[in-house]
């Protein structure tokens, strides 16, 4: 039972550290402009719409 | 006047005028070292005490003036006109070249009149006698502080203290040097020019070079020179060099990293054995303590790669390096200062990654970060060698050339030509405003700094394990618990019928054990995975089995060999791959209707696995590096893309 659940909470921990991070990184980048073509073509779309 | 206590200290100044040296002799080991908001330049922080205060000190990119042409210049003019930033400065401490004067002067005179409190550092004392220690009377009158410091010896650093500590701003009492409003000047190209020149009069006439001076200062070549970045043996002794650290590399970080290895996978095995079965136990032995040997493993290689590249850099050889590679490797989208990172790849991409930070161009660094796993690691070796027994026949080409090693050569050429093809690739996507040239400056050559060396491989191997190691071991946890757990009514069925199996066959404790082990694999959510994606890797003449085998082997690529020997149940211990290489020879798709392992499917796997990016380590650094997850997982798909297709034709062409 013990190991049970420090199991779930080592697992779950693990897995919540990388989307907490995944978020952060993501909301940080959202507003960059990378400058590449890709984006630029979607920058473009954007100001048409 | 107006006083201020000094609490945070920024140093600044032209590249190569021993910035970074200043900043360690301060700050010794009390560094951290991260990212400046959302790009990918150091931001060099540590902190020191001296007289009972500690002073925070901010070690700054490299700059040549107030008006940006980078990234890193950029950086600086923003944070020295911005006096509610964070880091804004309570004094500048400003290094400059004594035998550089002209050049490293003008961004003093910048800041001396934006108003901001300053103390002159003069550098390389040692290595100039034209020079007199004398002051000129010039700092006095206008209220600068000047303190000499030898960044051989550290001589005048408690001197350098002592002088922050007594500074006195006398601001208010300058007169400007150029007049104008610099920040006015910031989107007025024509004023800017005009301003420097003006700037530079009052240079050429407060400090008018002598014969010799100037001859020094235009003709600053080394008779060494002609021979290192000579057209011939400039390439050749680059080459020695490199050949001289792949062999440190590979043979002498082989053996702690071996070392580290088997200590971690007795540390598995005692904690098996000596705590109480269960699931979490599981959880150490199988999925903590592999992820964290995964990280501690790459130290020897990280820190030995970094102790030679920073005493090339120390010495002042790498400029020359960048020198001649620059024009070669420029039309793929490179610079010069990408070979070392790609070369370094071959060892491990870990520590070639992160040693594309000397590259200042964001464009150049990031083709080289996204292009260095292509290079064929050494973790490629257990899987190409694996595979080449499996599928390659034993015989000579020509009579001399052994069939297998020229299967070996042609997966590493097919890595360079992909990483260098891709970069042309990238460079035509990454589109840059202005077109990267390369403006370098050739610092004297000098013996290294072991001081200097051993901060820097302390610093890089701390970043590795602090930064990238959390994400390595959360990811290694992750995929333990989906290799580990599946549907349980799907396990226990299946664990029943190898009872029933073990039963009926007479089987040894042993056997029933690894059979148990392959079947909870297959089973398990990686497992189902591994069928799942049995549609989408069919068309490459794999099976299910070795689907699983590439899912697992994203942690690390050497992992390949040990999944399939755990799915062909031949167990973790075996001291060859014979035993493995009989039980997959023998093995026979029945879809196909002829030998799962083939030439066709095996060099297909081969070809897959020279361009996936099967790392987990190198994902988590990627991320790190470039302060973005989305880099990384572009990079793991268009590899994955390009190994799928590749993996395809290679398939069809020898079917």
């Amino acid at each position: 039972m013990t190991q049970n659940i420090l199991t779930i909470l080592t697992v779950g921990g693990a897995a919540f550290y990388l989307l907490r991070m995944f978020y952060a990184m993501w909301k940080e980048n959202k507003t960059k402009c990378t400058g590449c073509a890709v984006h630029q073509l979607y920058m473009a779309k954007q100001k048409r719409a | 006047m107006s006083e201020k206590r000094i609490e945070r200290i920024a140093i600044v100044g032209n590249p190569n005028t021993g910035k970074s040296t200043i900043f360690n002799w301060l700050t010794g080991l009390n560094q951290q070292v991260g990212n400046f908001p959302g790009v990918t330049v150091d931001r060099k922080k540590g902190n020191y005490d001296f007289n009972g205060q500690t002073y925070e000190v901010i070690d700054l990119p490299g700059t040549y003036s107030i008006f940006p042409r980078s990234e890193e210049e950029r950086i600086v003019r923003d944070l020295l006109l911005n006096n509610q930033d964070s880091d804004f400065p309570d004094l500048v401490i400003y290094v400059a070249d004594r035998t550089q004067w002209e050049r490293n002067l003008l961004l003093f005179t910048q800041l001396y009149d934006l108003g901001i409190p300053m103390l002159l550092v003069k550098t390389m004392s040692d290595q100039d006698a034209l020079w007199s220690s004398s002051q000129h009377p010039i700092w006095k009158d206008r209220h600068i502080p000047v303190v000499d410091v030898n960044g051989r010896s550290g001589e005048g650093i408690q001197e350098l203290k002592a002088a922050i500590a007594q500074f006195h701003n006398a601001v208010d009492l300058r007169k400007p040097i150029v007049e104008g409003d610099l920040r006015e000047l910031q989107e007025n190209l024509e004023g800017q020019v005009t301003n420097t020149q003006r700037r530079y009069a009052w240079i050429k006439e407060n400090f008018p070079l002598k014969g010799a001076q100037a001859k020094e200062q235009l003709f600053h070549k080394s008779k060494w020179d002609s021979l290192l970045i000579h057209p011939v043996w400039g390439y050749a002794i680059f080459a020695l060099v490199l050949f001289v650290i792949f062999q440190f590399i590979f043979r002498f970080a082989s053996v702690p990293m071996d070392f580290i290895d088997g200590w971690f996978v007795q540390l598995s095995g005692g904690v098996k054995e000596y705590l109480p079965a269960g699931i979490f136990v599981d959880l150490i032995a199988e999925g903590l303590i592999p992820g964290i040997g995964g990280v501690v493993t790459f130290v020897p290689q990280i820190a030995f790669l970094f102790f030679f590249l920073s005493i090339l850099e120390e010495t002042g050889y790498m400029s020359r390096v960048v020198f001649i590679m620059d024009k070669l490797v420029r039309p793929f989208g490179l610079n010069g200062k990408s070979v070392v990172p790609l070369m370094s790849s071959v060892a491990c991409a870990i520590p070639g990654i992160m040693s594309a930070r000397t590259i200042s161009n964001g464009r150049d660094r990031l083709i080289t970060i996204l292009v260095a796993p292509l290079m064929s690691c050494s973790a490629r070796i257990p899987v190409y060698t694996l595979l080449i027994s499996l599928v390659i026949p034993e015989g000579n080409l020509l009579g001399w050339i052994d069939l297998k090693g020229l299967v070996l050569f042609a997966l590493y050429a097919l890595g360079l030509i992909a990483a260098l093809l891709m970069s042309m690739v990238f460079k035509w996507i990454l589109k840059a405003k202005h077109e990267g040239f390369m403006v370098m400056e050739m610092p004297s050559l000098k013996p290294p700094l072991m001081r200097q060396v051993g901060i820097t491989v302390v610093e890089k191997v701390k970043v590795f394990v602090l930064d990238a190691g959390k994400v390595i071991v959360a990811l290694s946890i992750v995929l333990w618990a989906l290799a580990s757990f599946g549907p349980s009514e799907r396990l226990q069925r299946a664990e029943e019928a190898i009872m029933i199996k073990a039963q009926e066959n007479h089987l040894t404790d042993e056997a029933r054990s690894e059979m148990l082990t392959a079947v909870k694999l297959e089973n398990s959510y990686i497992g189902i995975l591994g069928h799942w994606i049995e549609p989408v890797i069919k068309p490459l003449g794999y099976d299910w089995k070795m689907g699983i085998a590439i899912i697992t082997s994203f942690a690390a690529r050497e992992v390949f060999v040990g999944s399939m020997a755990t799915i062909y149940s031949v167990g973790q211990d075996f001291e060859d791959n014979s035993r493995l290489l009989d039980r997959m020879r023998k093995d026979f798709n029945e879809d196909l209707g002829k030998p799962t392992y083939t030439i066709a499917s095996g060099l297909s796997l081969m070809v897959f696995y020279v361009f996936a990016m099967q790392c987990l380590a190198t994902f988590a650094v990627v991320q790190r590096e470039t302060t973005s997850w989305k880099w990384p997982v572009i990079q793991v798909i268009y590899m994955g893309v390009l190994a799928y297709l590749s993996a395809l034709i290679t398939y069809h062409l020898f079917l």
